[in-house]
């Protein structure tokens, strides 16, 4: 219990229970955050994950549907953005046209007012009620009684001690403060302490207008950090620069957040960028936060099948837990560190620079065919197919394509993880030319809208968000289909996927049954009627009920 | 060569066009400003202009009105402008219509409308539109030029930065400051070409201050018009001159407001 209350201190912000909804759409699904004090923290996600609203929700740019937001233990949620200690740096930097950079710069400091004691005409401290803090109160208790998600129970007991603080600020003056604007004076030293920060130190007063991508970045980054806050927020600080700009504005982040010593939040989609600059990071998906941990813990240790593929390149497949430690696939058994339960169906990452390539056949390697080799650099990277699945390898010697290879995996390169739940996900996914999603090379329609929330679909498949457009030709896209979602029938002429049988399970009131197509995919499907093992049968999916979610930049398929 | 003088040729009907209606007018009225009825050169219109009080007098109210109806207008059609680009409030930009579809209607048709209307709501106060000209001519001048305000500022809200705004909020301006330094500040062309708008037709028109005033407020386009009705053809030009040149020097004062590459924010809408 004490470690508890010692450790509840050192968070600078916490997200307790926090809910978003927009036009009944839920953005943010009653998501618990705790962010220590200096830590350097990444939210990564794919687009339309609530990344980007979580950040604003703490810049105070959105006010969570239900949940609170704590600062250091005081509740913010409905405090307006210009009172709260956090400053940010916008996606596409948003300075201010009609100032130059100086002033650009100066503008926070020039808003802001230093409190000073207020004095009587004797010197004596002089006491007042205080009223900011009454109207504060009013405002969250206002907030608790709008907020429809929260039990009856909890917001009497909310109210209740809302009240008793209410009633308490009302009855004891406290010392009041007179606020005074900063001096001239003091605030060129800052401006030019924050322009030397981000070296900038001789452009003082240069037209915005003039200044290129990465400059007009840093004038963005000192205009944040100038007002010195407990929280720098970064909203894809860095998207629109080049590579190289990129790479360098990430390793001077770093050492700029080590210097200042204030927390930093984060917000990309690039994983590389989570991987290099984060003390932690915390994947999200759907408005759910998928795993929270340090990128080791992150790249190493995925949690689930969504964390595994999002960061890095990785094989992902489905496998089933044969004995103690020995696990089943790519039609082979595999040695494995993770012990979990026999029979349990079990999902495996191994990552392709785990993966052991030889010419000749050797105990524990399977065999399989080169399908195609890529240089890197400083490694080839290939492919191999083993029977119908695909298996991504890395390796600094040369291999010829075409040919048999065998290939063999360290035990502790296999990492086994729970399947979250009989969710058909297919993460080497394609949109073909015809607007069809393709999985395992058979086409499904679906409906394109669903790679950006809230977007529309014209009937050539064009996707319209935002007044951009996309072409999604040939882009790589992970589906998702829920088990339910599948019609099963025994009528196979009208059918996208025939296949065969293999288990089924009665689930109480419906039966999972798992149906393996000649290629080699497996489909859970939910249905009310039973099948048996070996029975031959058709799948169809209603294209509404294929998840799409996209592999890579958003930006690559803009047209 | 030869297509490149085809090309010349394109450019006859434009300067024909120009030479007609532009230049010849122009030095037309500079001719009749410093002539007297004979055709002989002479300063009389100058020193007769500029001597005579009621004259000065007409162009300084004209100029007071100007401004005051520019003033209003801005305040009444920067808010109106704003929700109307909020597309919350205009789905399907009928509301927008609304506030442009009166410019579709002559405006003497207009103006003569809103004097019965306004004779008949003063009368039932129990006074007349006569003894109220100011109030009468300003409303009637408002409601004539609001949508030319509206307009400009409409577009040129479309265009407001949200990042921008919100990065005011966030480095901490309230909602007073947010408007005076972010909001403002961008919507700057757009109030610079509403104000053009208003002002340079307020000063010259005649009609709604004689229509509705009965008369008794006298702006500078009236009394350019009177001029020309009792054939005194050569104070009414060298009026129109002076009027020509505080067009100019309104142009060149907020060409230095405006910017080259706004030029086309404001403006774009016409």
């Amino acid at each position: 219990m004490e470690k508890n209350l010692t450790d509840s201190s050192t968070y600078i912000i916490e997200l307790k229970n926090v809910t978003k909804i927009y036009d009944d759409v839920t953005v943010i699904d009653k998501m618990n955050l705790n962010i220590k004090k200096g830590e350097f923290v990444t939210l990564l996600g794919p687009s339309g994950c609530g990344k980007s609203t979580t950040l604003r929700m703490i810049a105070g740019f959105e006010t969570p549907t239900s949940g609170d937001i704590l600062l250091n233990q005081k509740d913010i949620t409905s405090m307006p953005p210009y009172q709260r200690p956090v400053n940010t740096v916008f996606q596409h930097y948003a300075l201010f046209p009609n100032l130059n950079v100086y002033d650009n710069v100066a503008f926070g400091l020039r808003n802001k007012k230093i409190p000073v004691v207020k004095l009587d005409k004797e010197g004596k401290q002089i006491l007042q009620i205080d009223k900011a803090r009454v109207k504060d109160l009013k405002k969250q208790i206002n907030r608790i009684k709008k907020d429809k998600l929260l039990s009856e129970e909890d917001k009497e007991q909310r109210l209740t001690i809302l009240n008793e603080k209410l009633d308490k600020a009302l009855s004891t003056p406290v010392p009041a403060y007179k606020y005074k604007h900063l001096s001239e004076t003091e605030i060129d030293e800052k401006v030019v302490k924050a322009l030397s920060i981000v070296d900038l130190d001789e452009l003082e007063e240069r037209d915005i207008n003039t200044l290129s991508g990465g400059q007009q970045q840093r004038v963005a980054i000192a205009r944040a950090i100038i007002c010195e806050p407990q929280i720098l927020l970064l909203d894809e600080p860095l998207g629109a620069l080049d590579l190289k700009m990129r790479k360098d504005m990430q390793l001077e982040l770093k050492e700029m957040h080590k210097r200042l010593g204030i927390t930093f939040i984060y917000v990309t989609h690039d994983q590389e960028e989570a991987l290099t600059m984060s003390d932690s990071i915390v994947v999200m998906n759907d408005g759910v936060i998928q795993q929270i941990g340090t990128p080791e813990e992150i790249y190493n240790e995925p949690k689930n099948a969504f964390v595994a593929d999002f960061i890095g390149s990785s094989n992902i497949y489905n496998a089933t837990v044969i004995a103690k430690k020995k696990v089943r696939f790519l039609n082979h058994i595999f040695d494995c560190v993770d012990d979990f339960e026999v029979n349990e169906r079990v999902e495996v990452v191994v990552r392709p620079e785990d993966i052991r390539l030889s010419n000749e056949a050797r105990p524990d390697y399977v065999q399989g065919k080169m399908v195609s080799k890529v240089f890197k650099g400083i490694h080839y990277q290939y492919v191999i197919m083993i029977g119908h699945d695909e298996v991504l390898a890395q390796s600094i010697k040369d291999y010829p394509v075409d040919q048999p290879i065998y290939i063999g995996i360290e035990p502790d390169g296999i990492h086994l993880m729970h399947k979250s739940d009989n969710t058909n996900i297919y993460t080497d996914s394609y949109i073909g030319k015809d607007h069809c999603v393709y999985i395992d090379d058979k086409p499904f329609s679906c409906d394109l809208s669903k790679l950006i929330p809230n977007s529309q679909v014209d009937e050539d498949g064009i996707v319209t968000f935002d007044k951009k457009q996309y072409d999604f030709k040939d882009a790589d896209v992970v589906a998702t289909i829920a088990p339910e979602s599948f019609l099963i029938s025994d009528d196979t002429s009208d059918a996208e996927v025939i296949g065969e049988v293999i288990s089924s399970v009665y689930k109480g009131d419906h039966y999972i049954i798992l149906v393996r197509s000649k290629e080699d995919e497996d489909f859970f499907v939910a249905t009310p009627y039973t099948f048996n093992p070996g029975d031959i049968v058709g799948l169809k999916v209603d294209k509404d009920k294929i998840g799409l979610r996209l592999k890579g930049s958003i930006e690559d398929y803009e047209i | 060569m030869k297509y490149k003088a085809f090309r010349k040729c394109l450019a006859i009907p434009f300067w024909l066009f120009l030479i007609l209606f532009v230049i010849f007018p122009i030095l037309f009225i500079i001719f009749y400003a410093f002539t007297d009825v004979n055709g002989n050169f002479t300063f009389d219109a100058f020193t007769s202009f500029f001597t005579s009080p009621v004259k000065l007098n007409v162009l300084l109210i004209s100029i007071l009105i100007g401004l005051f109806n520019t003033f209003l207008c801005l305040l009444i059609g920067f808010p109106l402008a704003y929700i109307l680009a909020n597309p919350k409030f205009n789905k399907n930009y009928v509301l927008v219509m609304l506030f442009v579809m009166p410019m579709w209607i002559n405006f003497v048709l207009r103006t003569g409308a809103l004097r019965d209307l306004l004779s008949i709501i003063l009368n039932a106060c129990g006074t007349t539109t006569g003894e109220h000209p100011l109030l009468c001519t300003m409303i009637g001048m408002v409601l004539n030029y609001l949508p030319f305000t509206i307009l400009p500022l409409y577009s040129t809200m479309l265009k407001l930065d949200k990042n921008q705004i919100e990065a005011a909020q966030d480095l901490g301006c309230n909602p007073v400051k947010t408007f005076t330094k972010s909001i403002i500040p961008q919507a700057m062309p757009g109030i610079v070409s509403a104000s053009m708008m208003v002002f340079m037709p307020t000063i010259s028109s005649y009609v709604i201050s004689d229509t509705l005033s009965e008369g008794k407020i006298m702006l500078f386009g009236n009394s350019i018009y009177l001029s020309f009705s009792n054939s005194d053809w050569n104070g009414g030009s060298f009026m129109s001159l002076i009027m020509l040149i505080i067009i100019f020097l309104v142009m060149l004062f907020t060409r230095k407001f405006q910017g080259e590459k706004d030029a086309d924010r404001g403006n774009g809408s016409w």
